[in-house]
């Protein structure tokens, strides 16, 4: 029997951002270049999480950031094969379909690119002053098992003591973290080894640098370097820190 | 006057832009088979190609194991590999060269586009 694949993209509303329509574009995209089904999933916001973010400008905004709840995954999604993905996280590769019937179980990334070349994500190598490394929960690949249901769980039991694991691992335990929340629960679960993880960084663009245009699966990309504002063209799946700058091309990309 | 000194510090760098394609076009070179998943690059293709041929030469078999790119030992035929890995190898720098050339004359922001 086959298994049933999908991708899940787990939302909650938020006054600032629109990220119903993030999702929205986030699922066409993955349906198109993934050739699976995608489910957009509303979940309620469990406690109000804030973040600030440093714009291109300088400007620095809190957001709210309701992404709590994403280690009911693994009971919310309907696929026995199931791509995780952030909403700002936008396909344009077939790279991921490459995981659906492999022999693992969870799988997520290890290691940040900044596809601007300024390295931003250096400092995420690790997330606490004793090398304890960090995976990004932006794109989790996991399959319906006994394995895959013991780091959710983690991740939930980690959640739910987050104030004594930063104590124990030595990170803030303000504002909660995902990644940090399931970089325990996976190093747990994987003997602390460094295994199961993506063969290729995650490609991200930092919320102080912005999409300029988009078109035909090509990204014009603005960034800061000494001073000077540069420009990179990009093609590929990318991790769209900047949110705003990323509604702003989402017509384009929804052509 | 401001919209000059804008112009002036936009710029791009070609340097920068060519580590960009390396690693875009990069990660792109993955291909799964037999459940496993195979990075592909030149050492697969050298030794893929060293299989096929020593199996023609020798009549040594097109079959063997060797491990895919997350360590775990996959039963492969040369032959079938080959052709998927060489399929992905030559869309992968076809556009990387095509990327190339076109950005390779370009040397303000204002010349890129998408």
């Amino acid at each position: 029997m086959s298994l049933s694949k999908g991708v899940v993209i787990l939302y909650s509303e938020s006054a600032q951002l629109d990220y119903k329509r993030l999702s929205d574009i986030c699922a066409r995209l993955a349906e198109k270049h993934l050739d699976v089904p995608a489910s957009i999933i509303e979940i309620e916001p469990i406690q109000r999480n804030f973040r600030t973010f440093r714009y291109p400008n300088g400007e620095l905004e809190g957001t709210e950031w309701n992404n709590i709840g994403r280690y009911s995954a693994y009971e919310i999604s309907p696929y026995d094969e199931t791509i995780l993905l952030d909403c700002d996280y936008i396909v344009q590769s077939d790279t991921l379909a490459n995981y659906f019937g492999s022999d693992h179980d969870f799988i997520c990334h290890n290691s940040s690119w900044d596809v601007t070349g300024n390295n931003v994500f250096r400092h995420d190598k690790y997330m606490t002053q004793n090398w304890f490394e960090m995976r990004w929960a932006t794109v989790v690949y996991f399959k319906k098992n006994e394995h895959s249901k013991r780091i959710f769980d983690a991740w939930k039991m980690v959640y739910e003591n987050y104030a004594y694991y930063a104590e124990l691992f030595g990170f803030s335990k303000s504002p909660f973290r995902n990644d940090f929340a399931m970089s325990v629960a996976h190093q747990i679960c994987n003997g602390y080894a460094n295994t199961a993880t993506f063969d290729y960084a995650l490609p991200a663009l930092s919320s102080s640098d912005s999409v300029i245009d988009y078109a035909n699966g090509r990204w014009l990309l603005k960034y800061e370097y000494k001073q000077s504002h540069n420009v990179v063209r990009y093609t590929g799946d990318l991790h769209v820190m900047n949110k705003r700058s990323l509604l702003k091309v989402s017509d384009q990309l929804c052509e | 006057m401001d919209n000059l000194e804008t112009y002036a510090k936009e710029r791009f760098e070609l340097n920068r832009q060519k580590q960009t394609l390396k690693e875009q076009q990069q990660q792109r070179l993955t291909v799964t088979y037999n459940g496993g998943l195979f990075r592909v690059d030149m050492t697969l293709l050298n030794y893929l190609y060293m299989k096929n041929a020593n199996a023609g030469l020798f009549n040594q078999s097109t079959k063997c194991i060797i491990p895919d790119s997350y360590d775990t030992p996959v039963e492969v035929d040369c032959v079938e590999l080959v052709q998927l890995c060489e399929q992905r190898w030559n869309e992968v720098h076809n556009d990387w060269y095509n990327e190339y050339q076109e950005l390779k004359t370009k040397r303000k922001a204002g010349d890129v586009s998408v």
